[in-house]
C-alpha cells in the first residue's frame, strides 16, 4: 500500500512536472534573417532584441496584425493603410488620414530595412528607441487609429484566431499590447528592400546609364550634391546616415522635430535623413512632404536653402541658396537617385495581407 | 605498491614545486581603461558643450561644435623589454553620441610602457568596406576622393570676416589629389603619437588619450576653408601639419 501510494505519487509529479515543462519551455520556431548579399558583405547584422527574437510564428502573426484593421478604434484602418507595400511601405498621400477623417502633420515614413536601424532611433523625430516602442503610439495616437490598447488587445482576443496564434507565436493566449506590438516588430523587421538596379550594378549584373553614372558622381562630389554624409552610399547601402539634421528648409520653425523631443532649442527642426531607397514610390518627400517631386527636392539644394539658428554645417552655400546644380547635372542626380528603387519590394508574397 | 604510490606522491610534491617558484616570477597583471576626451586649451568638451559660439580660435574667429567624431587606431602599449601588445586595432569615437569614450577592462602587467596610437587608419589598413561598423557609421570616404574611411569630421559654426554665422566641416581624411577623376591618388597623413613611461599599476589604472581641438585651429582660416575639405589636397597637409600636437597620452 505504501509502495503503491510512492508510485502512484511519483507519476502525478512526473506528468505534472511535464506539463510544466510545456508551458515553461515553449519554444516557437526560429527564423534566420535573410540580409542581403550586399548587406551582409558591408553591414554589421542586425541585433534583434533579446527578448523578441525573430520567429516563423511571431513574423506570421505580425504580418497579420499589421494589415488588420481592428487594431483600430472603428476597424477602418490598419498599419498597412499608412504604410503600404505599393507605396515603399510609405503613403503617397502628404498626410496619412486617421480613423476620423483628420489628418496627421507629418509625412508617413517608410518602413523599409529599419532591422539595419542600428542607432534605435525611429520616427522623424527620434521620439521611438525601439521598434516595437515605434508601434506602441499609431494604435493609440488621437488622429490615427483613435483607441486604446484595452480595447485593442479585447478585440484580438474575442477573434477565434488570435488566441491560438499568439499562443503559437509567443506561448501564451492571452493578448497584451507588449505581445501584440513584439509580433509587428518581428514583422517590420522582416522588410527588406535589396534589390534596386544599383544594387544589381555593384553585383555585376547590370549597368547604369552614363546620366545614372554621372549622378552617382554628383552624389558623391563634395562640391556638387555631397549628398553622401547624411544618406550612405555604396559603402552604407541603408541610404541614410539614421542622423537627425536641418537640411535648410525653414528660417522658422512650425515642427520643432528632433527638438520637441529633446527640448534642446540646438536641435529644433532637426529630421531624421530618410533612406533614399524607392524614391520611386514613397512621394511626396521630406518629414512634411511639402515637395511633390524628386526636382522638387533636388532644386532645393541647388538654390532653395535658407539659413536658420540650427542648420546643418554640411549645407554649403547658403548665401546662394544652394550648390548651384546645372539642369542637366539635376536630370542625372535625378536618373542615379531612381535607380536606388527596387521593383520587387512592391509585390513580395512574403509582405502581402495575408487576411 | 606503496613504493609505487610513494614515488608518485614524490614526483607530484615536486611538479607542484616548480609551479610555485614559476609563479614567484610572473608579473601580476592589472585592469585598466583607456579614456578619450577632448578639450579645447584645457577646457574640457563634450557634448553638453555642442552648439555654443563660444572658443575662440588662433585666427581669432568664435566656434562651436555640433559635431565630433574621430578614430584612433593601433593603440600599443610596448614594455620596456620591448615587446608590444596592440590593445585595440581602432577605436570609434562620437563626442554626440557618447560612442567610444573608454575602452575598459585591458588587462597587462603592471609596469612601465610606450603607449602609442595614430590617428586615423594606416594607408595599409585604410581599405574600403572593410569595417562593417564603420560602414553603418557612414564612415567611408567615396571611392573617387581616395576610399577608405574618414579620419575625423569636426563640424559646427563660426563668426566669419563679415560677422555671419556659417557653418564648418573640418573633416580630415587620407590626402588625396585628382578626385572625382580615374587618377585619384591618395597620401598617409594619418598622425601617429606617443608616450614613453606610462605607468600600469593598481594605483594607476586609467590611462588618457586626450584631444585638444584648437590645435587643428593652430593656424586655420575658417574664412578661407570652412567647407568641401575633403578634396582640398593643401588643406589636408596642413590638417595633418596642425594635427601633430593635437594628441597627448597621459
Amino acid at each position: 500500500m505504501f509502495k503503491k501510494g510512492i508510485l502512484i505519487i511519483l507519476i502525478f509529479t512526473f506528468f505534472s512536472s511535464c506539463n510544466d515543462d510545456e508551458q515553461e519551455s515553449y519554444i516557437p520556431t526560429p527564423l534566420a534573417f535573410e540580409a542581403p548579399v550586399l548587406f551582409q558583405q558591408l553591414l554589421p547584422n542586425p541585433s534583434f532584441p533579446a527578448d523578441n527574437p525573430q520567429t516563423v510564428e511571431g513574423v506570421s502573426l505580425g504580418r497579420k496584425l499589421f494589415f488588420d484593421k481592428n487594431l483600430s478604434a472603428d476597424n477602418t484602418l490598419a498599419c498597412a493603410g499608412c504604410h503600404a507595400p505599393n507605396q515603399g511601405f510609405s503613403d503617397q498621400r502628404q498626410f496619412s488620414i486617421g480613423i476620423d477623417g483628420i489628418a496627421g502633420f507629418r509625412n508617413s515614413m517608410p518602413l523599409v530595412n529599419l532591422a539595419f536601424n542600428t542607432r534605435n532611433k525611429f520616427n522623424w523625430d527620434g521620439s521611438a528607441s525601439s521598434l516595437e516602442e515605434q508601434i506602441l503610439e499609431p494604435v493609440i495616437n488621437e488622429i490615427e487609429m483613435h483607441n486604446t490598447w484595452p480595447n485593442a488587445v479585447a478585440t484580438l482576443q474575442a477573434q477565434s484566431d488570435y488566441p491560438l496564434l499568439f499562443e503559437q507565436a509567443f506561448g501564451t493566449a492571452t493578448i497584451s499590447k507588449e505581445l501584440a506590438t513584439k509580433a509587428i516588430a518581428q514583422f517590420i523587421r522582416t522588410i527588406v528592400s535589396g534589390n534596386s538596379k544599383f544594387d544589381k550594378h555593384l553585383r555585376g549584373e547590370a549597368s547604369l546609364t552614363p546620366s545614372e553614372a554621372n549622378g552617382f558622381a554628383i552624389f558623391l562630389d563634395e562640391d556638387r550634391g555631397d549628398c553622401f554624409h547624411c544618406h550612405g552610399s555604396d559603402s552604407n547601402p541603408i541610404w541614410s546616415d539614421n542622423d537627425f539634421h536641418n537640411n535648410g528648409l525653414d528660417e522658422e520653425f512650425t515642427d520643432r522635430g528632433l527638438g520637441l523631443i529633446t527640448g534642446d532649442p540646438a536641435h529644433f527642426g532637426l529630421f531624421k535623413s530618410p533612406s533614399l531607397r524607392n524614391l520611386a514610390y514613397t512621394a511626396p518627400y521630406m518629414h512634411d512632404g511639402r515637395f511633390e517631386t524628386l526636382d522638387d527636392v533636388i532644386n532645393h539644394y541647388s538654390e532653395g536653402l535658407v539659413f536658420s539658428e540650427t542648420i546643418d554645417p554640411l549645407m554649403k552655400s547658403i548665401a546662394q541658396g544652394g550648390v548651384q546644380l546645372t539642369e542637366a547635372d539635376k536630370a542625372d542626380l535625378k536618373a542615379f537617385l531612381l535607380s536606388l528603387s527596387d521593383p520587387s519590394l512592391a509585390n513580395n508574397p512574403n509582405y502581402q495581407n495575408p487576411n | 605498491m606503496k613504493k609505487i604510490a610513494l614515488i608518485l606522491f614524490a614526483a607530484i610534491a615536486v611538479i607542484a614545486c616548480d609551479k610555485n617558484d614559476d609563479n614567484e616570477t610572473v608579473v601580476e597583471n592589472v585592469n585598466f581603461d583607456i579614456n578619450f576626451s577632448q578639450n579645447f586649451n584645457g577646457t574640457s568638451i563634450t557634448n553638453a558643450n555642442f552648439n555654443n559660439v563660444d572658443y575662440t580660435v588662433a585666427n581669432g574667429e568664435m566656434i562651436s561644435f555640433s559635431r565630433m567624431r574621430y578614430l584612433i587606431t593601433d593603440i600599443t602599449f610596448t614594455n620596456q623589454a620591448g615587446v608590444s601588445t596592440v590593445v585595440d586595432e581602432y577605436n570609434f569615437v562620437d563626442v554626440g553620441e557618447e560612442i567610444g569614450a573608454t575602452i575598459e577592462n585591458i588587462s597587462l602587467p603592471v609596469g612601465a610602457y610606450t603607449v602609442s596610437a595614430r590617428f586615423g587608419f594606416t594607408e595599409a589598413d585604410n581599405t574600403t568596406n572593410a569595417y562593417p561598423d564603420l560602414n553603418n557609421a557612414s564612415w567611408n570616404v567615396p571611392e573617387p576622393m581616395g576610399g577608405g574611411y574618414h579620419y575625423m569630421q569636426l563640424e559646427g559654426q563660426y563668426i566669419n570676416d563679415i560677422g555671419a554665422t556659417v557653418g564648418y566641416a573640418y573633416h580630415t581624411i587620407s590626402a588625396a589629389q585628382d578626385v572625382m577623376t580615374p587618377e585619384v591618388t591618395r597620401e598617409d597623413t594619418s598622425i601617429l603619437f606617443t608616450a614613453s613611461n606610462i605607468v600600469i599599476s593598481n594605483d594607476n589604472n586609467i590611462i588618457n588619450v586626450k584631444m585638444n581641438i584648437a590645435e587643428w585651429f593652430n593656424p586655420w582660416n575658417l574664412n578661407e576653408r570652412d567647407n568641401g575639405l575633403m578634396g582640398n589636397y593643401d588643406a589636408q597637409i596642413d590638417m595633418n601639419i596642425n594635427g601633430q600636437t593635437a594628441f597627448t597620452i597621459e
